[in-house]
C-alpha cells in the first residue's frame, strides 16, 4: 500500500506523488479523461479515510462522490504548476462540512461497546463540524497546522482555538464513565 | 501550574510547548497524579489517532467507480456535442413531430417552389465569412495492418499509413488493421470488416462500423455507430460487431453506453456481451469468457508503441475481435505516426459500395452490412469542410431568433452542433464532407431543400443543409409501430398544455418518425414549459431555473406515475437523481422514483429510495414523506464499519 497521503503534504515539493498528481491534472486539462480516473485511483483511499472520520460510514460514499465531482469541475481552473494536494484537501473539507450538517454516524450511537476506538469515534462524531474537521485533519491525518489553516482559509490563531476546543471536548468525552448499551 | 490546564497537557504530548512551558509542566506533573492520568489518556488517544492514520476504511468502491465513470462519460458526451442525458432522445419523436408540423405549416405558408428556389439562391451567399478553422490535433494512423485497404483510393494499408476523417478501411478475409488514435486510444478492425472514420478530434473519435468487428481501447471518447446503434466508451475497452442478429457490444473494461433507436439507452458493464436487435428492444446478455476478456485486456494494457510490434492478438474466431482461426501476422515495427491534420474527404463517399479492389472479399456468415444511413449521428462543426472545398454547402448566416429554443432543448436533438458550441455558431454548419454518411448518402428531396432555403431565408429557423424533414428510409415495421405509439403517448401527455408554436427548429435526421400521423397538439416548446405548466397543488414543481429538458422529463415521469406507467422512466430518473451535488431536481427525481417503485408494489426498493433521499437531503422538501415511508420499513441493520481501529 502506498502510504503517501495526498492530503498531507510533507514538504514544499512533497513527494513524487505531487508530481504524479500534477501530471494527471495537466492531462485532464488537455482533455485526457482517463487521467482523471488515474488521479481518482491514486487518491481515493486517502480521501475516503479522511471523509470516513469526518462524515461517518453512512455518508461516506456520497461524500466521496461529491468530492471527486467537485474536483473534476475545479480542475479546468487549476493553475498550471499549482499544488494539487491542497486543492483536494480544501474540497474534502468543504464536502465534509456540508455533510456534517446531516446526522453523523448514528450507527456509532448504537455501538456502545465501550471499546476505546469506538469511544473515540463517538467523541469525534460529537464535535462541532469545524472542530471535527480540524481535529481529524490534524490529529488523525497529521496535517500541519500551517498547511491546514491555509487550505481552510483560517488564521493560525483561529485554527488553534478550534483545535484546543476540539481537544478538550474529546478529553471530556473520553473521561466520561462508560454507560451500558441499551438492549 | 496550580490550575489543571489539560490543554497544555495535550500540547505537551504533541511536543508543541516551548522549553519553558515544558519544564513547568514536568514540575507540575510530578506533584499532580490527576494530570498524570490525563497525560496518559492523551497519549493513548494520540496513539489511537496515529493508528487510524494508516487504516483504510472498508469501503465498496463500485458505487463511486460507477459514479466517476458516469461523470467522465457525461463530460465526454458534452464535449462530443451529444446530450448529457441520452434518454433525452426519448423526446425525439415529439421533436420530429413538431418538425413535421412546422414543415407542413411552412409548406402552406411558403411561396411557390420557384420563389423558394430564388430564396435559396439568395440565402446561399458565398461571401459569408468563414469561421476560422479549428486546430485538428489528432493524427490517426495505421499501426499495423494486413490485407487491409483504404476504400477511397484502393491504397493497401501498412504501418505508418495515415488516415483522415472520412476514410473507409476494409479488411479482407484474414486481414486486420490496428489504427492508432490520439493519446493511447486504438482501434482494431477484425477480418472481413469495414469501418469508416467519421471524425477524430482531440476530444472524441467516431467511426461507423459497416461490417464485421472493431475493438476499441478508449482513453478519450470513442463512438462506434453500427446498424443504428451507437456505442460510446470513455476510459474503457470494448468491441462492437455487426452480426446477423443485430449489433453485439462486448466490454472488457469500463462501461459502454449504447444508444438504441428502438429503446432506452443502456450501459453495458465490464465482462458483459450484449446483443442488440434492431427489431426488438429486448437484449441478449451473456458474460465474457475469461479468455476473451484477457485478450482484450492485452489490447488495453499494451502501450501504444508495443502494439505495433507485438504479436497480433489471437482471439477465438467469432468472438471478440473477430480474428480468424489462424492468427494473422502483424507488422512488427513500431512507427512514428506522421503529424498530418485531418483532411476532410473531398467528395461524399458512396453509401455501401462494395469495392472490388479488395479481392477476394468473402462475406462472413456471421457479419452483416448495415447501410450507412442507419448510423446517423450528425457531424460536428469541427469536421466541417473548409469553404474552398464546399462553398455550396453554406446556406446563410446563423441568426438566433429571439424565441430560439433553449440550449437544453437543442441538446435534446441528435444534433451535436448546436449543443456542442452554442456560443460560437457563426453560421449554419456547412455540409459534412467527411463525417457521418447520412447527409451525403441520402440527399434531401428537392422540395425539402427549397423549403429549407425559404425557411432559412425567413430567418426564423436554424436549418442546416442535409437536414431531412422526413426519414427517407423507414426503419422496420416494429420500430415504427413502437415509436408511433410513443409519439402518440407523448401527444397525449402534452394534451393538457395549451398549444404553442413548436420549437423553431426542424429536426435533423432523427431515428424514424413516421411523418404521416398528425400530432396535435404540438409539444410545448421546452423553453416555455416552466412558465406554462404550473403544477397543481401537490404536484412536484419544476425547477424553473434549471434544465428545461430535465424538468420536462420529470413532469412526464410524474404524469406517467399518475397514469400508473412510470416504469420506463426509472432509468432516467436515477440518472437525474444521482446528480452531484444534490439539488432540487435530483431530490425530485429521487422522490418520484420512490413513488414509482411504491406504485409498482416494490416496497423494498421504494423504501430504499426514500432512505436514500433522506441521506442525500435530510432537510429536503419531501423529507417528511420520505421519513414517513422509511419509518414503515423494518429497522435496517446499518452496515457496521469494518474499520478495525480508528
Amino acid at each position: 500500500m502506498d502510504t503517501r497521503n495526498p492530503i498531507a503534504e510533507t514538504s514544499p515539493d512533497s513527494t513524487g506523488l505531487e508530481a504524479e498528481l500534477r501530471c494527471r491534472v495537466a492531462r485532464v486539462q488537455g482533455g485526457d479523461l482517463a487521467a482523471f480516473d488515474e488521479l481518482y485511483r491514486l487518491t481515493r483511499n486517502d480521501v475516503a479515510r479522511a471523509l470516513f472520520h469526518l462524515v461517518g460510514p453512512e455518508e461516506l460514499e456520497a461524500a466521496v462522490k461529491e468530492t471527486y465531482a467537485h474536483l473534476f469541475d475545479s480542475l479546468p481552473k487549476h493553475p498550471e504548476g499549482a499544488r494539487v494536494q491542497p486543492r483536494i484537501l480544501a474540497i474534502c473539507a468543504k464536502v465534509a462540512l456540508r455533510h456534517s450538517k446531516r446526522s453523523h454516524s448514528s450507527s456509532l450511537d448504537a455501538d456502545a461497546n465501550a471499546d476505546e476506538t469506538c469511544r473515540l469515534r463517538r467523541a469525534i462524531a460529537s464535535l462541532a463540524p469545524k472542530a471535527r474537521l480540524i481535529f481529524v485533519f490534524h490529529e488523525v491525518l497529521g496535517i500541519a497546522p500551517e498547511q491546514l489553516s491555509r487550505a481552510l482559509g483560517l488564521s493560525i490563531d483561529t485554527f488553534r482555538s478550534h483545535l484546543g476546543r476540539a481537544r478538550l471536548a474529546i478529553l471530556s468525552a473520553m473521561r466520561e464513565p462508560i454507560t451500558e448499551a441499551a438492549p | 501550574m496550580m490550575m489543571h490546564d489539560t490543554l497544555k497537557l495535550w500540547e505537551l504530548a504533541a511536543r508543541e510547548l516551548d522549553e519553558g512551558d515544558t519544564r513547568w509542566a514536568a514540575v507540575h506533573l510530578e506533584e499532580c497524579p490527576e494530570c498524570r492520568e490525563d497525560l496518559a489518556l492523551v497519549r493513548s488517544l494520540r496513539q489511537l489517532a496515529a493508528q487510524a492514520r494508516a487504516a483504510i476504511p472498508a469501503f465498496q468502491w463500485e458505487g463511486v467507480d460507477a459514479s466517476i465513470g458516469s461523470l467522465l462519460e457525461r463530460h465526454a458526451a458534452r464535449s462530443a456535442g451529444l446530450g448529457a442525458r441520452p434518454w433525452r432522445w426519448l423526446l425525439l419523436p415529439a421533436a420530429a413531430a413538431a418538425g413535421a408540423v412546422l414543415a407542413l405549416g411552412a409548406r402552406a405558408a411558403l411561396p411557390s417552389r420557384a420563389e423558394a428556389a430564388t430564396a435559396a439562391a439568395a440565402a446561399a451567399p458565398a461571401t459569408a465569412p468563414l469561421p476560422p478553422e479549428p486546430p485538428r490535433p489528432s493524427t490517426p494512423g495505421v499501426l499495423s495492418a494486413k490485407d487491409a485497404q483504404r476504400l477511397q483510393d484502393g491504397l493497401r494499408l501498412s504501418e505508418g499509413s495515415a488516415l483522415a476523417a472520412g476514410d473507409s478501411v476494409r479488411t479482407g478475409h484474414g486481414g486486420h488493421a490496428l489504427i492508432g488514435l490520439r493519446d493511447e486510444s486504438v482501434l482494431r478492425l477484425g477480418p472481413d470488416s469495414q469501418l469508416k472514420l467519421s471524425r477524430s478530434s482531440s476530444e472524441d473519435t467516431a467511426v461507423a462500423l459497416e461490417r464485421g468487428r472493431v475493438a476499441a481501447r478508449a482513453t478519450h471518447c470513442i463512438e462506434v455507430n453500427s446498424g443504428g446503434f451507437r456505442a460510446r466508451g470513455v476510459a474503457s475497452a470494448f468491441s462492437v460487431a455487426a452480426t446477423r442478429n443485430g449489433v453485439e457490444v462486448a466490454v472488457s473494461q469500463g462501461r459502454v453506453h449504447v444508444e438504441r433507436p428502438n429503446a432506452l439507452p443502456m450501459l453495458v458493464s465490464a465482462g458483459k456481451r450484449v446483443t442488440f436487435s434492431p427489431r426488438r428492444a429486448a437484449t441478449a446478455a451473456t458474460s465474457l469468457s475469461p479468455e476473451n476478456r484477457a485478450e482484450l485486456d492485452r489490447l488495453v494494457a499494451a502501450p501504444r508503441r508495443q502494439l505495433a510490434s507485438a504479436q497480433p492478438l489471437t482471439l477465438s474466431d467469432g468472438e471478440w475481435l473477430g480474428a480468424p482461426s489462424s492468427p494473422a501476422t502483424g507488422v512488427a515495427v513500431a512507427v512514428a505516426l506522421p503529424t498530418q491534420p485531418l483532411v476532410p474527404a473531398p467528395a461524399p463517399t458512396p453509401t455501401m459500395p462494395p469495392s472490388d479492389a479488395l479481392a477476394p472479399l468473402v462475406p462472413s456468415d456471421e457479419y452483416v452490412s448495415f447501410p450507412q444511413t442507419q448510423a446517423a449521428p450528425k457531424p460536428t462543426a469541427r469536421m466541417a469542410a473548409p469553404a474552398q472545398a464546399q462553398p455550396a454547402s453554406r446556406v446563410a448566416p446563423w441568426q438566433p431568433a429571439p424565441a430560439a429554443p433553449a440550449p437544453e432543448a437543442v441538446a435534446a436533438y441528435p444534433d451535436p452542433v448546436g449543443s456542442a458550441q452554442p456560443a460560437s455558431p457563426p453560421m449554419i454548419a456547412p455540409a459534412p464532407a467527411v463525417a457521418e454518411p447520412a447527409p451525403q448518402s441520402v440527399p434531401a428531396p428537392p422540395e425539402h431543400e427549397a423549403m429549407r432555403a425559404a425557411l432559412a431565408a425567413k430567418g426564423d429557423v436554424a436549418l442546416r443543409p442535409g437536414m431531412l424533414l422526413a426519414e427517407p428510409q423507414p426503419p422496420p415495421r416494429e420500430v415504427l409501430a413502437e415509436q408511433a405509439s410513443m409519439a402518440a403517448a407523448q401527444a397525449t401527455e402534452f394534451s393538457g398544455y395549451p398549444q404553442a408554436a413548436p420549437p423553431a427548429a426542424v429536426a435533423p435526421v432523427v431515428p424514424s418518425v413516421p411523418a404521416s400521423p398528425p400530432v396535435t397538439p404540438a409539444p410545448m416548446p421546452l423553453a416555455d414549459l416552466s412558465q406554462a405548466a404550473r403544477p397543481a397543488a401537490g404536484q412536484i414543481a419544476p425547477d424553473e431555473s434549471g434544465d428545461d429538458a430535465e424538468d420536462l422529463y420529470l413532469l412526464r415521469a410524474e404524469r406517467a406515475l399518475k397514469r400508473g406507467g412510470c416504469q420506463r422512466f426509472l432509468t432516467g430518473l436515477e440518472e437525474i437523481a444521482s446528480d452531484l451535488p444534490a439539488n432540487e431536481r435530483s431530490e425530485r427525481a429521487r422522490i418520484v422514483r420512490a413513488r414509482c417503485f411504491e406504485q409498482m408494489g416494490k416496497t423494498a426498493q421504494a423504501q430504499s429510495e426514500y432512505a436514500q433521499y433522506l441521506r442525500e437531503s435530510p432537510r429536503g422538501d419531501f423529507a417528511l414523506e420520505a421519513e414517513r415511508h422509511a419509518a414503515v420499513a423494518a429497522p435496517q441493520a446499518r452496515p457496521e464499519s469494518r474499520l478495525s481501529d480508528l
